[in-house]
């Protein structure tokens, strides 16, 4: 026996159980208590009282030891059958002494209650002589009683154990047939779990720096075309023009500058020429068999 | 990014890199000309120089400066500057003054002459200088039609990097 029997005893304890027991306490207490003493006969409508109160805790203890014999009837795996079966024959054993012990006394209450109703003459001459069975036999009914009682807790115990693991590999079974991933997508608004969560937070608890150092910069860097880039950087800070006017010599500013001034003459000549001819502007540009490596 | 490639970064300025690559015109290559012709006097005049100073080693008192002919310079001058013109198209594309005002020879196919081409082309320029002036009309000297070569404006140092489109 594996489970814990304890933790679970006093929390799951049904609330029918202290009824039951509140009621079978109070007449067989008084009876334990006074054994020598000759009872007095209670009044009839204690009897009836009596009567009734054991009717309840007959259905009472009979249904609570239907639903634990059911239960382990249902929920328990055959594998597990061999730890089990002492605490279902102890459960089994405890509900069938209960229900005799109370079957008996009920009986024995309602013959009683028959007996004086039928003869109130001879009542107290056949009470005096049914005495001593009768006492007997309550005697003997609070016996069983009491050792019911004792047992009682580690009954509910080994009933509960049982309970609890049915319930477990229930819900197992159950989960395994769902698709739980799938349930809280279709179901739970994650956008709005998300919305109420803090980032700014979580982001101030992150080790930053942890995270950087655990980083492989390289295989990051080897993803870069780094040439492009400096290409485009080049491109954007004109390198070009930088190196010219912090190395130019007044020789090499001289041949752009006339560089230019022959290009926007070569450009004037052809101008007038394409005006004179009637060509357009881009006629000498326009010729299929242009050899120009434009390539700009 | 291949690694036998490595990117051409331009050395051309912002403003002239519109025109990179079109047909000089005739402002340009006459300029060009008139300092390769300029270079070509200061090589003649060396030479006469180098030739006197060997003649004066050699014959000593009796040394008296060479009897310059103007056929004399000119077949000398010719060979000259064909030479130049020939050596400078198929090894750097460009003569001095080409270099000066920006320009290349290029052929067909947007590549350096060979030798031979620019030989050719040398002798023909050359031999002919006014079929140059074609290039006022077309932008391309009748040495250039008939040998399928082009001047091109190219600023930049380095031969262009950037293949040409396929002409045909």
């Amino acid at each position: 026996m594996t489970w814990p029997i304890i933790g679970w005893t006093g929390r799951t304890k049904p609330v029918i159980m202290d009824d039951v027991s509140e009621v079978v306490r109070i007449p067989l207490g008084g009876g334990g208590e006074e054994p020598a003493a000759p009872p007095a006969p209670p009044p009839t409508s204690d009897w009836f009282t009596l009567a009734a109160r054991a009717a309840v805790g007959v259905v009472a203890l009979g249904a609570e030891a239907s639903i634990q014999i059911l239960r382990v009837a249902s929920g328990t795996p055959e594998r597990d059958l061999g730890p089990v079966t002492p605490d279902n024959v102890a459960l089994i054993t405890g509900a069938a002494l209960g229900l005799a012990i109370e079957a008996v006394r009920t009986a024995a209450t309602v013959a009683e209650l028959g007996w004086r109703a039928a003869g109130p003459p001879a009542s107290f001459l056949i009470g005096t002589v049914s005495e001593a069975p009768r006492r007997a036999a309550v005697d003997l009914v609070g016996r069983w009683n009491q050792s019911w009682r004792e047992e009682r807790p580690e009954v509910e115990a080994a009933a509960n154990a049982v309970a609890v693991e049915a319930t477990r590999r229930a819900i197992d079974l159950v989960l395994d047939q769902l698709d739980l991933t799938q349930l809280v997508l279709d179901h739970v608004d994650i956008e709005r779990i998300v919305a109420s969560v803090d980032l700014n937070e979580v982001v101030e608890q992150l080790d930053v720096d942890a995270v950087a150092d655990r980083l492989d910069i390289e295989r990051v860097i080897a993803r870069l075309d780094l040439a492009k880039l400096s290409l485009e950087v080049i491109e954007r800070i004109d390198l070009p023009e930088i190196i010219r006017t912090s190395t130019g010599t007044v020789a090499s500013e001289s041949v752009r500058v006339v560089r230019m001034q022959t290009f926007g003459a070569d450009r004037a000549i052809s101008g007038i020429v394409n005006r004179i001819l009637g060509r357009s502007a881009t006629g000498e540009a326009a010729d299929p068999d242009d050899l120009d490596a434009t390539g700009e | 990014m291949s690694e036998t490639e490595p990117p051409a970064i331009l050395t051309v300025p912002a403003e002239a890199r519109s025109f990179q690559g079109e047909r000089a015109g005739i402002v340009s290559r006459v300029l060009a000309n008139a300092i390769d012709f300029a270079i070509l006097v200061v090589v003649l005049g060396a030479g006469y120089l180098g030739w006197s100073a060997w003649l004066f080693l050699r014959r000593g008192a009796s040394f008296r400066f060479p009897t310059v002919t103007y056929q004399g310079t000119y077949v000398v001058g010719a060979i000259v500057l064909t030479l130049l013109f020939a050596i400078a198209w198929s090894t750097t594309g460009r003569s001095y003054g080409d270099r000066l005002l920006g320009l290349r020879v290029i052929n067909r196919r947007g590549e350096r002459l060979g030798f031979a081409p620019a030989f050719v082309r040398a002798v023909l320029c050359v031999a002919f200088p006014p079929l140059l002036f074609w290039a006022i009309v077309d932008r391309r000297s009748v040495q250039d039609l008939v040998l399928r070569t082009a001047v091109i404006y190219d600023w930049a140092e380095q031969v262009r990097s950037v293949p040409p489109p396929d002409p045909s």
